[in-house]
Order: structure tokens, then C-alpha cells, then sequence
């Protein structure tokens, strides 16, 4: 691999404007695996590997290690996805891989950010109607529904950032 | 007035780019009178006089008529200002005024696509909490505080595009 010693400034200005753009999709549950499948993020891999031919597979293998793409891919949506991605290459120190302990700090910041204005371990059927009503808005807790369209049909999940055992 | 292209269409692209950058803030109320006007907006307003000189109080007078901007300032925050203002250009006549019509048009088309879903006539204090979180997450009810990084401090209102009496 041909790995550029500050290519997570490229993935973190990547990130913010993938961010950016599925952000209205905050309180949504989505499928992440299908990132990979992004023209983009396959174009970026594919300069930073100084390749013109790469597997979707490897995409972002590019960036993170096995461990951190098998946490990103527990993340529920693509907004908390290029978050994640945002922060975790903020803070990495460039020169390598991203690694797991990197993203589970960027998740544990998140939530030591939340929980500092409300209480995270309350049970989901606890809640008041204000109190879920903060956290859909916020993405703590998601609509998952078949249909992204109709969050009405859709039932109330934890994101796994935030939930309780998190 | 200089007029290179019908000023509708370069509305919508700015509109969408409004929209795009305030979506973070569809389900908080704010105060649009002290809305952003931006560049590409302005821009587009001096194009449209021929002017390099505006001021900005001439701006969206430059597109709408002076009811359809105290319409538009009735607002919730800024993504329903760049939503309707999307809306409202593209299906308004090329280079004409887009009017308070164009406007209530708009929040019609709104009011019945989520009306055709769930029944935005349900009072706030009827609704069960995931009537709520759903309302809540599409902008139909928001949150109003003086601060509103603080939704904890926040209440909840409708947004007046959907509240019940905006029907008709």
C-alpha cells in the first residue's frame, strides 16, 4: 500500500462533507455496509493506495484496521458513520492505520457529551414523550423502519453509541 | 434589469444549498427576520437589477412580492425558509414575482403529503411519544428556546406550515 503519511486530513474533509449531507438522516436507521459501495470514498481508497483497480472489500481497509471497520459497521446510519470517520481522523495522529481504540474514543466522547446533559441509562419505556422527543431529534434514539420514508411505521431504537450498555 | 436566466431556477439551486446547510435545525425554531441572506443569494439579486449595489433589505424583493415575503418571515427557522423558497421557485413562472399564492401552494403541498401519513390535527398534548418523536424528527412540531443548543429548557410547538389551523 501506498500510504500517504497525512491522509486523514483527505478522509476527515471527506467525512465532513458526507456528514453534512445525510444529516437529515440523523434519527434514521440505516444500512452502513453499503458505503463501501460509494464512488467517492472508493475513489479516495484507490489514490491513497496509488492503485487504479481496488475491491470494494478493501475500501476501508485503506484507512482503519479490521478492528475499527468492524466497529464502524456496528454504527447505525450514515450520518453517525462519517461523524465517527470525521472525528476518529481528527484525532488520529496520521502515519498509520485508524485503530479501534481511536473510534471507541470518538463513541465515548460522543456519549460523555450526552450524558452530561441527560440521564443515558433511562429505559426507553421510561422516557417522557419530551424526553424521547430530545433524543429522536439528537439520534441518541433512531426510527428503524423498512421505509426511511415513513418513520411513522418505524419502531424506536437505542443508537448503539448511546444505548445504555454502550 | 439585466435577466441572463430566468432567476427562478438559480433560486432553487441557492435554496437547495439553504437547505442542505441548515437541515441540522428542521425541528428547532429560530428567528428567520435575521436570516443569512449569503452570498449566492445576493449575488443573484444585484444580477437580477443589474446593480452592484444592494441593499440588503432589497433582496428577496427581488424575487417575491412584499406578501410573499412576509409570508416567507412567518418561518419557522431557516430549513423551512430554504424548504419553501425551494419549493415555491420551481413551480413559479420564469422571471415573474413569485406571490403569497406561490407561497401558501407550498405549505399546501407539505400540509397534504404528511397529512396523507399520520393527522396533523392531533393536539401536542394527545399525542403518544412516538406520535411525538415522529412529528418532532420531521420538523412538524419543534422545539422553541432562547437558547436552542438546549432542548432540555426547550417547548414544543408546531411548526406553522402543519399547525392545525393552517388548513384552508
Amino acid at each position: 500500500m501506498n500510504q500517504i503519511d497525512d491522509f486523514p486530513r483527505d478522509l476527515h474533509q471527506h467525512a465532513g462533507a458526507e456528514r453534512s449531507r445525510s444529516m437529515e438522516k440523523r434519527s434514521y436507521w440505516q444500512d452502513v455496509s453499503l458505503l463501501q459501495n460509494e464512488y467517492e470514498i472508493w475513489e479516495l481508497a484507490r489514490r491513497q493506495r496509488g492503485v487504479k483497480v481496488l475491491d470494494r472489500s478493501l475500501v476501508f481497509p485503506t484507512f482503519f484496521t479490521a478492528e475499527a471497520v468492524e466497529l464502524l459497521m456496528t454504527l447505525p446510519n450514515n450520518f453517525w458513520f462519517w461523524t465517527v470517520v470525521q472525528h476518529s481522523a481528527s484525532d488520529s495522529a496520521g502515519g498509520g492505520l485508524i485503530d479501534d481504540v481511536i473510534v471507541r474514543q470518538t463513541i465515548a466522547g460522543f456519549r460523555a457529551r450526552r450524558s452530561s446533559v441527560y440521564d443515558l441509562d433511562k429505559p426507553m419505556e421510561q422516557l417522557s414523550s419530551f424526553e424521547m422527543a430530545v433524543r429522536v431529534v439528537e439520534g441518541v434514539i433512531l426510527f428503524k423502519s423498512n421505509d426511511s420514508e415513513l418513520p411513522s411505521d418505524g419502531e424506536l431504537v437505542f443508537n448503539v453509541m448511546f444505548q445504555p450498555q454502550g | 434589469m439585466n435577466q441572463p436566466r430566468p432567476f427562478p431556477v438559480c433560486l432553487a439551486d441557492i435554496a437547495v444549498l439553504g437547505r442542505s446547510t441548515y437541515s441540522e435545525y428542521r425541528s428547532v425554531w429560530q428567528d428567520v427576520s435575521i436570516i443569512d441572506q449569503g452570498h449566492n443569494i445576493s449575488q443573484l439579486a444585484r444580477q437580477e437589477r443589474g446593480v452592484t449595489v444592494l441593499d440588503h433589505s432589497l433582496v428577496f424583493p427581488t424575487f417575491f412580492t412584499a406578501g410573499a415575503v412576509e409570508l416567507l418571515m412567518t418561518l419557522p427557522n431557516h430549513f423551512w425558509f430554504w424548504h419553501v423558497v425551494y419549493f415555491a421557485a420551481m413551480n413559479s413562472k420564469e422571471n415573474a414575482f413569485i406571490d403569497d399564492g406561490a407561497i401558501r401552494r407550498a405549505f399546501g403541498q407539505m400540509r397534504d403529503r404528511l397529512s396523507a401519513v399520520y393527522d396533523l390535527n392531533k393536539p401536542i398534548d394527545q399525542l403518544s411519544p412516538h406520535e411525538l418523536a415522529v412529528r418532532v424528527a420531521e420538523g412538524v412540531i419543534l422545539f422553541k428556546s432562547a437558547n436552542w443548543q438546549h432542548l432540555n429548557d426547550a417547548e414544543l410547538v408546531f411548526n406553522v406550515i402543519f399547525q392545525p389551523q393552517a388548513k384552508g
